[in-house]
Parts: C-alpha cells; structure tokens; sequence
C-alpha cells in the first residue's frame, strides 16, 4: 500500500495541471499584489489611527458600532450572535452606517475603504473559493479521467490487480494533494499580501484573532476544494470520463441554482449550499434552516457516498 | 512439465449497449506449459484479448477455471502479479510524462527498484528516448516501451498482446528475436497474434483460438509441418480427367474445390515443367499453374472458420 501511495504521489506531482496551477496561480497572485501596489498609497497616520483597533467600540453588551464615515467596518470574528437593523457582517462596507456587534469578541477593526491591508486576507480567501473549487473539480475529473481516456488504467492494473488498493491509493493522494495544492496557494497569496501590505498598506488588525480565522478560513476553502474533488473524481471513476465527470457537476449546480430560485426555501442538503454554509459564518445562514455542523454532515455524507458507489462500480466493472 | 497458464470451459460473455448479449469466450480449454513461447493464434474477434484480460484480473470471467502460475484468477492473482509482465493490447501510458517517469511509477507501484530501468530500455533498444515524452513515441516505440515495463519486475510470464503491431519490419525482426531470447531465458512468454507467419516464427507452441474455442492446439513445428507439403494449385477445364492423368503418372493430386477446375499437386514447384507436360501430351491442357503457397493460410481459415476443427495434431 505504500509504494502504491508513493506511485500515486509521484503521478500527481508530475501532472503538468498540477504545475500549470500552481505556476500560474502564483503569478496571478503576484501580479495582482504588484498592481495593488502601484495602485495604492501609503495610509497617513491618520488611518492608521483609525484603523487601529478600537475596544471602546465594542461595548460588550451589543451596542452598535458605527464607524466613521467613509471607512469600513471589518470584523474579525464571524460568530455573531446576531446583528441590528443595517447590520453587516463579515467585510461589509460602508455607506455611512453600519452597525455590528459581536458577543464573544470584541476585536473590531476599522480600516479605511479600499486600504490594502492584511486583515482582509480570510475575505480575499473566501472570496477566491469559487476558483480553488474549480481546481479541486478539474483535478478530480482530469486525474482519473485521463486514466480512462489514455488507457493507463489498464497499465495500472497490470502491476495491482487489487483494485481497492488502487482506488484507496488514488483518492487518498487526490485528497491530499488537493488540499496541500490549495493551501499552498493560500499561504503564498497571504504571504504575498502581507508584504504588499507592509509596503504599501497596513497590517493593523493582524492579531492573534485574525490568525486564527485566517487558518481557519484557509483550511476550509482548502478542504472543501478535496472534498469536490474526491466526489468528482468519483464521478469520473464511474462514467470513465473527464468530460463527464465535469459535465455531470456543472450540471448539478445549475440544477441546484434553479431549485433555489423556484423554492429559495430549499436549503438542506443542498451540495451546494452546504457548501457556502461550510464556509460562512454561522449564523448567517441559521434562519435558512442549515448550519456549520449540518453542512459538515451533509458534505461528509455526499462524499462518502460517491466515493463508495465510485470504488463499487470500479471494482465491479471489466475493464475493457 | 507444469503449466504456467491453464483455463478450463473458459467463458465470457459481454452485454452490448442494445441489451444483447455477445459471446466472447465459448468454453476456451487453454494449458500453456512453463518456458518457452507460446502463441495464441486467431483472427480478429477469435477472443484472444478478452483472454488475455481475463488472465490479468482486467476481466472476470462467466465460467470456468482459470488459473495462472498455480493460483486462481481473479482471488490469487496477486499473490502472482509481481511474477507477470503483461501487454494488453496497444501499449498505455501516461503520455505527457517521459519514459523514465513512466517507469519509475510503475516500479514505485511493486516497489521494484529503479536500478532495471536503463538495463529495460537499452534491452528493448531506446535507452536514447529515456527523457522522451511518452506522447512523442512512435506506436512502435510506445510497444518497446511497453515491453521494457514487462521486463523491469524480471518475470516468470510475460503476455504480449499482438506485439507486433504498429511496428516496421526491422522492428518486427527485433521484437521477434527479442521474445525469442526471453523464451531461450526459461520465461513463459505467452504471445497473441493473427499473423500466422508471425507465431510461426516466434512460438514453440500454438494453440488456435476461433469464437471463443480453442479450435486446435500443439507444438509448433508438427502443427505446421503437416500443412507446409510443397504443392502446385493447378487450374484446368477437365480436372476429372487430369486428375486420373497425373494418377496414373505417379503424381498425387486432389481436387480442392469440388467439382470446380481446381487441383492441388503434391509435388515441388520446381516440377511443374513435368506436371504440364503430362497433362498437354495426354491433350488437357493446364490454364493456371502456381506454387501453393497458401496452404498454411488455408489451414488457419480453415481452423479458424465455423466449422470445428477436424483433427487436433499433436
């Protein structure tokens, strides 16, 4: 089991897409650094003093908090417990007022609009998750669809005949590789955005808070991109095809897209909204019926399922 | 003497996408002894590679027993894989990684070291493509290719599934020699093919595989040697008469077409001068004479065809 988990190691890390992505995410996130860079200014140390955490405005019992005009309200921690009329939450802008609270920290920072600072970092993540998810459904669909469409699994199974072996092996390193992948990419972007913001912003905020949710994010996103790609590829295992296995999930989010919009009640058990609920704060989404812990199991069980109808259609099926 | 392959009432059936079911192994009986070349002979769709697939685990079979290098296949095959090199039919690999590369997964995946690796590629004869992409392989370097993958976990059976295919005729004459001296080894080399000059040059055994039967089966040199007689197909408006003419000449002859003008003469074609000359002096005279080099084809087709074999030679 070993030296297939080594073999599959090897396979993965040879893959040109697997280098293409890395390479060229790293370059996008680089460029996009320098021209934030070119485009920004230095904060004055009046932001800076702005932008400073300011403790008196979160009075712990729950009073609103209204930045000054013209600046952002940036609350580090997401589990609100609930918000005011106008309230924001997670990197919500101004247009004047904007009212959070918070009930177990109390860690506010108000940093000016459109500064390049650090403390946007856990927003920039998530808010790039759509892509990192993409990555994790083309490395699925293309790492075992190719097999298929070269024929290489028939190679492969010349050497093991063992089929579960296989299939644990190449999940297993898609898993992870997936996930070291993307939060690779994530460490390299929040390293690059920490030096961008030391040059040319501010990393006021960046507290032992922040770090904590900025991990938190960065394995949530990295997470979930495994997860979709261990159920494509679990697609893919089961029609022998790449295009499939991308067309099949495309497909369902569109499906899942017109069951919101005709019964935007329809929240649990969503693949796609547990999700988003995976990844957000919490009580965002409690009024819609679904939260972190039900996201967790709705996910764990999706996948679960599809790597086992995968692993029982490949270990049944002749291979031809 | 043991034998590295055996299968008994074989079957395999497959279900097409209409929901018909299509036979690919009807009761194949097939003992491949230890050592040497064995080919597995029969024209396209005989079942030859569903054979081989079954043999590897890639297919499970309907009915029957199949059993390779002493275990049973697919629950004991494992035990036995690291002993087996197999080529099912074209040669598969990752094609955007080098030759290298692709070998070094498959030694990673049995956990044979990559010290064979060169020795595999300079066996075969691309030891200089070594950092080639596999997609930049000619067909019959991807078959050496292959080949050179078979030969790195050093086995006891290797299968090669038409090996000769794609390749040009200097490399037919090297991947020939090549399995040759892998039989001479004492490997049990089990060689497909529906060339017949192809198995006939490279096979110490044979065993001819027609819808899913083994329609005949024995060593290679009393298998063809009955049907290698030298002969003349002679052509003739009267082969009734000619054929008492050459009788009574001390010539055999048969007829070969039945009541159509068609002789076979049982005599070298160098004696086709006499073979005329006692016809036209008898006033028959001969409208096509030519060597009958066509024979060992004609015992293929035959053996190959619907009809069930009429004798199995030794």
């Amino acid at each position: 089991m070993i030296n297939l988990l080594r073999s599959e190691i090897l396979r993965f890390r040879s893959r040109s897409l697997v280098a293409a992505v890395l390479v060229g995410g790293s370059l996008l996130i680089v460029v996009g650094l320098v021209i934030a860079c070119l485009l920004e200014t230095k904060p004055t140390a009046l932001d800076e003093s702005y932008a400073r955490p300011d403790l008196s405005m979160c009075p712990q019992d729950l009073h609103p908090v209204v930045p000054p005009k013209g600046y952002t309200s940036y609350a580090l921690d997401w589990g609100y417990g609930d918000f005011f009329d106008g309230g924001y939450y997670y990197g919500g802008h101004s247009e004047g007022y904007h009212y959070g609270c918070y009930d177990e920290f109390r860690s506010l920072t108000i940093v000016p609009s459109g500064l390049l600072a650090l403390v946007y970092l856990p927003l920039a993540l998530l808010g790039s998750s759509v892509i990192f998810v993409l990555v994790g459904i083309y490395f699925g669909a293309s790492l075992v669809g190719a097999d298929w469409h070269h024929r290489s699994m028939t190679t492969l199974l010349t050497w093991e005949s063992r089929r579960g072996r296989v299939y644990v092996a190449r999940m297993g390193t898609l898993i992870l590789g997936t996930f070291l992948v993307v939060l690779g990419l994530e460490v390299f972007g929040g390293f690059g955005l920490a030096t961008a913001a030391a040059f040319k912003g501010t990393l006021v905020g960046a507290d032992g808070l922040w770090l904590r949710t900025t991990i938190d994010v960065a394995i949530k996103v990295a997470a979930l991109s495994a997860v979709t790609a261990a159920i494509t590829a679990s697609v893919a295992m089961i029609f022998r095809s790449t295009g499939a296995a991308l067309g099949l999930l495309i497909a369902y989010f569109g499906y899942e897209q017109l069951l919101q919009a005709i019964s935007p009640t329809t929240n649990f058990w969503l693949l796609g909204r547990s999700a988003l609920t995976f990844l957000s704060p919490v009580s965002t989404f409690d009024a819609m019926g679904l939260d972190f812990s039900s996201a967790v199991a709705a996910l764990s069980m999706y996948t679960a399922a599809f790597l086992i109808v995968g692993f029982l259609v490949f270990d049944r099926r002749d291979v031809s | 003497m043991g034998f590295a392959i055996e299968a008994e009432q074989v079957r395999k059936r497959y279900l097409d996408i209409h929901g018909k079911w299509n036979t690919a192994l009807d009761g194949m009986d097939l003992q491949v002894p230890e050592g040497g070349v064995f080919g597995l002979l029969g024209p396209n769709g005989a079942g030859k590679t569903t054979a081989i697939r079954a043999m590897v685990g890639l297919v499970r079979i309907g009915g029957g027993s199949l059993s390779v290098l002493g275990q049973p296949v697919p629950k004991g095959l494992s035990k036995v894989l690291p002993r087996i090199g197999a080529i099912v039919e074209a040669p598969a690999f990752f094609p955007r990684f080098t030759v290298r590369r692709n070998m070094e997964i498959l030694t990673k995946m049995s956990g044979v070291g990559r010290t064979g690796i060169d020795a595999a590629l300079e066996r075969v004869g691309i030891a200089d493509r070594a950092n080639s992409s596999a997609k930049d392989l000619s067909l019959g370097m991807r078959q050496r290719l292959a080949i050179a993958c078979t030969l790195i976990k050093d086995p006891d059976l290797l299968i090669f599934d038409e090996p000769a295919n794609g390749l040009d005729p200097e490399g037919i004459v090297q991947v020939r020699e090549l399995i040759r001296s892998l039989g001479a080894e004492g490997r049990t080399v089990l060689v497909s093919s529906h060339i017949l000059s192809e198995i006939k040059q490279t096979a110490d055994q044979v065993a001819i595989l027609s819808r899913g039967r083994t329609s005949a089966s024995g060593p290679v040199g009393s298998f063809f040697a009955e049907e290698e007689r030298p002969g003349l197909v002679v052509r003739i408006s009267d082969a009734v008469r000619a054929l008492s003419i050459l009788e009574a000449a001390g010539i055999d002859a048969v007829r070969t077409d039945g009541d159509g003008d068609g002789l076979r003469v049982s005599c070298p074609p160098a004696e086709a001068e006499r073979v005329t000359r006692t016809l036209a002096d008898a006033g028959v005279y001969v409208r096509e004479i030519r060597p009958d080099g066509s024979d060992l084809e004609s015992a293929y087709l035959r053996l190959t065809s619907d009809a069930p074999a009429e004798e199995e030679p030794a």
